[in-house]
């Protein structure tokens, strides 16, 4: 038996005591269904925009993003969106092709970007960290341990996951970084 | 927030001040619609006649930068009309408590200041003491040296008159928003106030949301639906980022950072930072605070983490002093940094004066930006005016994955934290942040793990394994989110709650106010529970997963009596049944009963502060102009926040009224977000707003012969920016010591980089903050403006 | 046929213009490219065009009552008049009712126009450029006239721009159930401000879109009274019959008559 949508995201929301969690929906031919979505794969999503965390449902076929709209059975939003969050598609299909695909490199004195390979980029970075917290790192200062890298930093994270904040914070202090700070000082 | 989103709907009535949340929150309206619906009354006070004030009951304009001489003015109102919850105010407050005879206020200054340091020594804002060494309380609130009868006499200044010579705002409106906002005095009446970064952009900004508590607890308003005082955060997840200790001063979960002067070890970190108390009705919630960081600890160092180590405490840096988001980049900008990371943020677009932090950028050896777009930030070697040749900066800029490529949470305004799925896969090469560091922490330990070199132990040693297996590319986010949540260290089980953690080291925990957000039976912040829960008041219990422990409402013990009765009875959060709580996830564990406990359960004293030691620059709040404002202060001799630190380095990058007449004052708009990447981009969007603009009102367009659509300039002593004028009779100058007043508001989404450019308002704002926070004041500053 | 109908009621909308947005991302609308504010306050584009069928017009503020500054925000498209203009004087009978919804048949229209200048309200507009969305449907064709389907084409239970209103500026239901909350609505608003009014209760012999205004709808560019009322039959007839006697002249082929209709078009202009 086929289920609605509305449905089938009710039933993928089964609280703690249920064995299923989250709300990716397999939808296939669906009789009330948009012609547009017909057999487009769907999966829930939070706005990346402002603090209000709007649900939308984000349908995708052949891989790709088809439409992003308000989910209906967010409590919060109810199916609505503004500008921004009707907007969200445009980031995950950018008509304008701005979104970055390669890592770009910019030597010392460059004029412009050069496209390197990840693993040359993580190896320049590693071996800039590694450099910089050696040179800068100060064990002891009036007798007190404080093992500081004084000259890194590490700002930003408001736009991150949860996991990802995490796992800055965390990268951030066993380096041994003061200098630590985000959007929520600004 | 206090409270969420959808509890708004419960309001009788909601202040919006120092936000412009139907342009910047928009969704938001839709609970403000349904309050109002209910026969609610939406009060707006703001500089402009904004989206929101458009949709208001009431709108009061007033000057930017005197939110304290306005709030004040409301203070004074209730307390000289008796229009108090005087219940609440009495058992839940510090109004009763005696303050140490040698507390003084004259002429703005408080008892203790230091002029030289422009510092406070707070030793005489504390309480008088029995000899059990709980505060003494008078609660007929008849003794002088009590907290109500201080703070009658403090805020009798700030009379109707006064707020109106002041603020610019007419008495007559003024007077209609005390009346109405303190209406909600009646224990079933109840106002909630929304507030943003208007009220938190200033010099002040500290002691304006002091003002606002004051208010809502004086009222009654904190604990129950439809009230609270609810920050609205501006990204998506800047609540979790902050909870995640993403800020100088705080590690996961609020526990302090250590500092050097202040916590030389562990055992002095913890007597500095677990505060004490006497008094049997305070649960004293921060005295748990060891369990926490140590939890911590034994999630980050796990195996070498152990009790005769103090569980490595001594492996995390200790800060030699503040560096706030200003001295950062004032350090950066002196040659102090060498090499740093940006997530996902442009503070070259963002960041207050800008033109400095641009050049600041310059002083770097390399900078690694990781972000969807190329930004203004990772190409501010090639802005217009420098040469990059001379630039010696290295700049890897890596490509990331967006909301809907990644999976993962994310935490609203109202503390629920809500997970999002991968919808499709990152373009071409790029990659979630999450595998961006985890991948970059690798390297660099196996450097040091094939190297050695200053101090391996934290990087080589750390607990850190986040896939499942070595030759597996991507991080699970599940393992990160069960770290989060916390384990019994020996079993690996997950933590049903941070009720259960340990300071011997058993417990290991990321961020303790996230425990239970994944215990054993699963992620509950994937929930998706339609149920709208106990009262009728949409806490939807089971919808994702608020912190703490699932509680929709802090500090809802306030919202009943001391018999456990809702003092609301028409939208109950909770109730005492007499043995047991119903309704909403009870503050500070069920099995304290309403008589036993007090509800603010965060403060050592377990009630709430009307009169603060918690703060920096003073107990009670004062009015101060802004650093650059085009009147003198009229409430006493100081002319801006006493206590608010002057860095050395900015010293000469002020200017005065003369040369710089017209306040300027910086803002967003829907269409927009932020520092403009992700909304600069979209075609959709810059069809709506395309330029960069600014608004000014008919009387100053005229004066300087600027019609709407003109390109203006606008400049002071720290940059000069071209703008679009959009001429608005939404805009109208005060009428301030007999002279008229005159602004300049600027969208600050601009900058030179992305797909639509235009100049950066934060080239004007100020690189000075509040005294607390360090926040920058980029909401009252001064500018002149010409025809371009 | 359906009864449904839009409400709009400006009173309550707050200007997010997410209707604008979400019409653009359902029917695969590419943006428009603007310079500053092509209308007053913070409207953009100007107007409605092929490309823009859901849009938002910000009016200048109104001080007369200082106590209450009054910011209307009003959301426009295709009011699908029940009697239509654009429809009366199609030569293609390119435009008819669907559902009372008022939709043209792109394989039937030639892009002639004549709806364009029938249509007091300024809605459907011809392209001038074929726009394809991003999975390669032609979503916007060259040379035809475009304008809100009702999301009948790329059909939805409720519209798209009805979906994602955050504060019910938009509703979409029952005409009849409709006009009645409308009444109930203004009759409240009159105690604020006592000239609101329903627009749309009887122009073009009832409109798809009602529209709630706290003030008259002339103040708001709206027509009413005559000017409000269909196009005679005799005059869309005659309309009609000369764009028809142009196309004898050009053998059926639509680039021919399009050439034909505008040149002609330009002609009456000249005269006038």
């Amino acid at each position: 038996m086929p289920v609605t949508r509305k449905d089938f995201l009710k039933l993928s929301g089964m609280t703690a005591a249920g064995a299923f969690f989250g709300g990716t929906s397999f939808l296939t031919g669906c009789k009330s269904y948009p012609d547009k979505l017909r057999g487009a794969k769907e999966s829930t999503t939070i706005c990346p925009y402002c603090g209000v965390g709007c649900g939308l449902i984000v349908s995708v076929r052949d891989g790709k993003v088809i439409n992003i709209e308000g989910d209906p059975d967010h409590p919060i939003n109810r199916g609505t969106l503004c500008a921004k969050g009707n907007a969200l598609y445009q980031i995950a299909v950018n008509p304008i092709q701005r979104r970055l695909t390669k890592v770009q490199y910019r030597r010392p004195g460059g004029t412009a970007w050069e496209e390197i390979s990840w693993e040359q980029a993580l190896k320049m970075i590693a071996r800039k960290v590694k450099d910089t917290r050696d040179k800068s790192f100060v064990e002891k200062a009036d007798g007190v341990t404080v093992n500081r890298a004084e000259a890194l930093f590490s700002l930003g994270g408001a736009a991150l996951d949860n996991e990802e904040c995490y796992l800055v914070s965390k990268f951030a202090r066993i380096l041994g970084i003061n200098y630590l700070e985000h959007q929520a000082r600004i | 927030m206090t409270n969420h989103w959808i509890d708004i709907k419960n309001a009788d009535v909601i202040l919006i001040m120092g936000s412009n949340a139907a342009e910047n929150h928009p969704i938001s309206f839709k609970w403000v619609q349904k309050a109002r619906d209910n026969g609610g009354k939406l009060i707006v006070v703001d500089p402009r006649f904004t989206k929101s004030a458009s949709m208001a009951d009431v709108y009061a304009s007033l000057r930017p930068g005197t939110d304290l001489a306005f709030l004040g003015g409301i203070i004074n109102y209730a307390l000289q009309n008796d229009r108090i919850q005087k219940e609440y105010v009495v058992e839940y407050t510090n109004a009763s408590y005696l303050i140490s005879a040698d507390y003084k206020f004259n002429d703005g200054i408080f008892s203790g200041y230091d002029g030289g340091k422009r510092e406070y020594d707070k030793k005489t804002w504390g309480y008088q003491n029995d000899d059990k060494g709980i505060p003494k309380r008078d609660k007929t609130l008849q003794d002088p040296q009590c907290v109500y009868q201080l703070m009658k006499k403090h805020y009798a200044r700030y009379t109707p008159e006064k707020v109106e010579q002041i603020t610019g705002c007419q008495k007559e409106s003024f007077l209609k928003v005390a009346e109405l906002f303190t209406s909600t005095c009646k224990p079933d009446r109840v106002a909630t106030i929304m507030y943003a970064m208007g009220t938190t952009q200033h010099t002040v900004g500290t002691q304006n949301v002091r003002a606002y508590a004051i208010l809502q607890l004086l009222l009654g308003n904190i604990g129950l639906a439809g009230g609270g005082i609810n920050a609205l955060r501006g990204e998506s997840n800047v609540q979790g980022s902050t909870d995640a200790g993403l800020l100088w001063h705080i590690l996961t979960g609020y526990n302090p950072c250590p500092e050097a002067k202040k916590h030389p070890n562990y055992e002095a970190y913890i007597k500095a930072v677990v505060p004490k108390t006497n008094d049997p009705m305070s649960l004293n919630w921060w005295s748990n605070r060891p369990k926490y960081i140590v939890s911590m600890l034994k999630a980050w160092f796990g195996d070498a983490a152990t009790k005769e180590n103090d569980f490595c405490f001594d492996w995390l840096p200790k800060a030699a002093k503040g560096t706030p988001h200003i001295v950062l980049f004032e350090d950066m900008y002196k040659g102090m940094l060498k090499g740093g990371f940006f997530f996902g943020t442009n503070p070259v677009v963002g960041g207050p004066n800008s033109n400095k932090e641009a050049k600041a950028l310059e002083q770097l050896d390399w900078l690694v930006a990781i972000d969807l777009w190329e930004t203004d930030s990772s190409i501010f070697w090639k802005r217009k005016g420098v040469d990059p040749r001379s630039i010696k900066t290295e700049v890897f800029l890596l490509p990331a994955a967006s909301s809907v490529e990644k999976e993962g949470s994310v935490s609203n305004s109202g503390r629920w934290a809500q997970w999002r799925y991968k919808a499709q896969n990152a373009p071409g090469e790029a990659k979630s942040d999450l595998d961006i560091v985890n991948e970059i922490y690798e390297e660099v330990k196996a450097l040091y793990a094939r190297e050695g070199g200053k101090f391996p132990d934290p990087i080589v040693k750390a607990n850190w394994n986040y896939k499942h297996g070595e030759h597996e590319h991507e991080c699970d986010p599940h393992l990160v989110a069960k770290e989060i949540n916390g384990y019994e260290w020996k079993t690996k089980k997950q933590m049903a709650s941070f009720m259960d953690l340990k300071d011997d080291g058993s417990t290991a925990c990321g961020n303790w106010v996230y425990g239970g957000s994944y215990p054993q039976a699963g992620n509950m912040m994937a929930r998706r529970g339609q149920k709208e829960g106990p009262g009728g008041i949409g806490m939807y219990p089971e919808w994702s997963w608020s912190w703490p422990v699932n509680r929709r409402v802090a500090y809802n013990r306030a919202s009943v009596n001391r018999n456990g009765d809702p003092f609301d009875p028409k939208r109950p959060v909770i109730k005492w049944n007499g043995s047991a709580w119903k309704g909403d996830v009870v503050d500070g564990g069920a099995k304290f009963g309403p008589e036993a406990k007090n509800p603010f359960i965060m403060n050592a004293e377990g009630v709430g502060k009307l009169f603060s030691n918690g703060v920096v620059d003073g107990p009670l709040t004062e009015h101060f102009e802004p650093k650059e404002s085009p009147v003198r202060n009229l409430m006493n001799s100081q002319a801006f926040n006493p206590a608010t630190k002057v860095l050395e380095s900015v010293g000469g990058e002020f200017g005065d009224a003369g040369a710089y007449p017209y306040i300027g004052t910086s803002y967003r708009v829907v269409e927009h977000w932020q520092a403009g990447a992700m909304t600069r981009n979209l075609p959709w969007l810059t069809e709506l707003v395309p330029d960069m603009f600014c608004e000014i009102s008919p009387s100053l367009a005229k004066k300087k012969g600027i019609v709407n659509g003109d390109m203006v300039r606008i400049f002071n002593k720290r940059g000069s920016i071209q703008a679009r004028a959009l001429v608005t009779e939404r805009i109208q100058p005060w009428n301030i010591q007999g002279k008229e007043v005159e602004m300049v508001g600027m969208i600050w989404h601009f900058g030179a980089g992305c797909a639509e450019s235009g100049d950066s308002c934060n080239n004007l704002t100020p690189h000075i903050g509040d005294a607390n926070t360090m926040i920058p004041e980029y909401k009252a500053f001064l500018v002149n403006i010409e025809k371009a | 046929m359906s009864d449904n109908a839009f409400l709009v009621d400006t009173t309550k909308c707050q200007g997010c213009r997410g209707c604008q947005v979400a019409c653009k991302q359902w029917n695969g609308l590419p943006g428009e490219k603007t310079e500053f504010f092509a209308g007053p306050e913070n409207t953009n584009p100007a107007e409605l065009s092929a490309i823009t069928w859901n849009h938002v017009k910000f009016f200048p503020i109104d001080r007369s009552n200082p106590d209450r500054p009054i910011w209307t925000i009003m959301h426009k498209k295709c009011y699908h008049c029940n009697e239509a203009n654009c429809l009366a004087v199609c030569p293609e009978k390119a435009i008819s009712k669907v559902d009372g919804w008022t939709i043209i048949d792109q394989d039937k229209c030639i892009g002639c126009g004549a709806c364009v200048n029938a249509c007091v309200y300024k809605v459907p507009q011809v392209s001038g450029i074929e726009h394809v969305n991003d999975v390669g449907q032609k979503i916007v064709k060259r040379d035809k006239s475009h304008k809100c389907n009702a999301c009948l084409v790329n059909k939805r239970e409720v519209p798209a721009c009805v979906t994602t209103c955050p504060s019910e500026a938009l509703s979409f239901g029952n005409r009849a159930v409709l006009v009645k909350e409308a009444r109930k609505r203004v009759a409240e608003y009159k105690k604020d401000f006592p000239h609101a009014c329903i627009y749309g209760l009887d122009e073009f012999h009832g409109l798809r879109v009602i529209t709630i205004l706290r003030d008259a709808p002339e103040k708001y560019g709206l027509p009413t009274g005559k000017a409000a009322e269909p196009m005679e039959h005799a005059k869309a007839e005659a309309i009609r019959d000369t764009y028809a006697l142009l196309s004898t002249f050009t053998f059926g082929i639509p680039a021919l008559k399009r050439t034909a209709y505008r040149l002609s078009k330009s002609l009456a202009s000249k005269e006038v």
